[in-house]
């Protein structure tokens, strides 16, 4: 044999190697096409190199008329085998891109909708079914409208945006209300694209909603602490001035209350007796408020120690008590024995108590000036914030406090009472004491249904002495 | 003398060599394309030899056209054990 039918045997040999290679290893690389190309090459290899072994080991080749063809073959095979692993990588990228995108859709921090002309939701992404608790199918079909929530600030804004959006105005940043699956409303924040056809009339909306409950009850937490301020810095600067007022009227009302006390002892007429009474009395009332103004804005001197609510709360009633029930007001007291102490000056607490319970007795008097099964005071106390607080509540169902007069019944003299009933110092005081205390006075009512005033005290940390 | 399925398939094959190192970068994702193209790169050479054997020094073109055949079936070979010889998980 001739070497160059040793090398053509050789050449058989290693293509049938290679055959088997791949049939055996059929499942382990490439694609099912590449490799059926593959395995075609290999076949016209194999008949090219058994043809030519065929010529040197003397056999006529029965096969020469097809080497021609096969010689053409040959290299767009090698072609095939090359375009069709690229075709292929091309379509496991484009599907690897797909899901990609796919997932960034699905589990964006941000809820994704497109709505048809129609206002029909067409897609969404699991983030919006979350969102608002439903299943991605059960959004799909539905009008959008039905999301927000039956409020000014939901169906009502939603409505008059969605007009505004097709007549070509651009939507940003709108913060609407959306209602979840269980009726809750939750703050969004929407921004809408606009898909238009080649008319350029709109046919879908691609909707971005973020998540903004969180941001806005922070937003509402920092107004109501900024108002707070606002109060306390006026009550601040008007204890000082009060306090400076109370102070100059202190001695000249001294004066006229024993000027009117000499009267009363060197003058015989019982009537100028009377009109100097009339004097020593009302000479007092002012004397009272003098003294509760400086009270109110003096920095008090006694110590904080740590009083048991229930022993403060015992301690009022049996001062005024007696009123209470002379004016047919239940009192009804739900104070739970485990209450821990607080830390305060016991004898303000019991005067804010005093003051709250007067108001309570006032307002409970006016709506029924005869017995009611509802003229009811209710002293409760519990554990607040995770124990931080003791928090206290004195609710009547008295005549209530207008809402816009919430805002100002903390005010210096303001009252809603009849000039000889009050003086509306009282809950400005009540207020000053909790404040020094490090706790919170908060107003709620309803007018006709009941006024709840909530005191706060912060719990007593110190360790409790044997 | 020049057989014209010769001259043919030498074009093609130039044509798929120059389709191999267009989207070579791309190619380089099958694995051990290296041995792959230099396995076509021997039957090109081969393929030219088969022309180049017409005109002159025949005998020794010849064997040389046999051996750039064998070198390419050798490296096929080389490159389906590495590709289907070995276990591995599907690309």
């Amino acid at each position: 044999m001739k070497p160059v039918g040793v090398i053509d045997l050789v050449t058989l040999f290693s293509l049938a190697i290679a055959a088997s290679l791949l049939i055996l290893g059929w499942r382990r690389a490439l694609d099912s096409d590449t490799r059926i190309l593959l395995a075609g090459m290999l076949f016209l290899s194999l008949f090219h190199a058994f043809s030519n072994s065929l010529e040197w080991l003397g056999i006529t080749a029965a096969l020469d008329p097809f080497e021609d063809y096969v010689q053409l073959l040959e290299p767009w095979l090698w072609f095939a085998v090359a375009y069709s692993f690229l075709q292929h990588r091309g379509r496991a990228k484009l599907r690897e891109s797909r899901e990609q995108l796919l997932d960034l859709y699905e589990s964006a921090p941000a809820a994704y909708f497109s709505v048809g002309a129609d206002g029909i939701i067409r897609r969404c992404n699991l983030r919006a079914a979350e969102f608002l608790g439903y299943r991605v199918e059960q959004l799909t079909g539905r009008p959008v409208t039905d999301l927000y929530a039956d409020t000014p600030d939901g169906k009502a804004a939603a409505a008059s945006l969605f007009k505004r959006f097709h007549a070509g105005e651009p939507i940003v940043d709108q913060e609407l209300q959306m209602q979840q699956a269980d009726g809750t409303p939750v703050w969004t924040s929407l921004t809408v694209n606009a898909v238009r056809n080649e008319d350029g009339d709109i046919v879908e909306s691609r909707s971005m909603v973020v998540d903004i409950t969180a941001r806005r009850q922070a937003e509402q937490e920092k107004q109501a602490m900024e108002m707070h301020l606002r109060q306390s810095q006026k009550l601040e600067s008007i204890g000082t001035l009060a306090s400076g007022v109370a102070h100059e009227l202190s001695n000249p009302l001294t004066s006229v209350i024993n000027y009117g006390q000499l009267i009363r002892d060197r003058v015989g007429d019982a009537k100028m007796r009377d009109y100097a009474d009339g004097i020593i009395e009302e000479g007092d009332r002012m004397a009272k408020i003098v003294r509760n103004l400086l009270s109110f804005a003096w920095q008090e001197t006694e110590r904080h120690s740590p009083a048991d609510l229930r022993d403060i709360v015992d301690e009022t009633l049996s001062l005024i008590g007696a009123v209470l029930e002379k004016d047919q007001i239940r009192v009804e007291v739900d104070i739970p024995s485990g209450l821990p102490r607080t830390r305060c000056r016991s004898q303000e607490i019991q005067q804010v108590l005093m003051n709250l319970l007067t108001n309570a007795r006032d307002a409970l008097n006016i709506r029924y000036p005869e017995y009611d099964e509802d003229k009811v005071v209710r002293i409760t106390a519990e554990s607040a914030e995770h124990g931080a607080w003791v928090r206290m509540t004195v609710e009547d169902r008295g005549i209530g406090i207008p809402t816009e007069l919430l805002g100002r019944v903390f005010d210096p003299f303001f009252t809603t009472k009849r000039r000889d009933r009050g003086t509306g110092i009282g809950l400005t005081i009540s207020h000053g004491i909790i404040r020094d205390h490090g706790g919170r006075l908060v107003v709620e009512s309803e007018p006709g249904v009941f006024t709840r005033l909530i005191m706060d005290l912060p719990v007593d940390a110190s360790p409790i002495s044997a | 003398m020049i057989a014209s399925n010769e001259v043919i398939g030498l074009i093609f094959s130039t044509t798929v060599l120059v389709f191999y190192l267009w989207n070579r970068r791309r190619l380089r994702e099958l694995p051990a394309f290296g041995i792959l193209l230099a396995a076509f790169l021997s039957l090109l050479v081969g393929l030219v030899l088969t022309l180049l054997e017409s005109l002159f020094w025949q005998e020794t073109l010849n064997l040389l056209e046999h051996v750039g055949y064998a070198v390419s079936a050798l490296l096929l070979t080389l490159w389906c054990w590495l590709v289907f010889g070995k276990r591995r998980s599907p690309s």
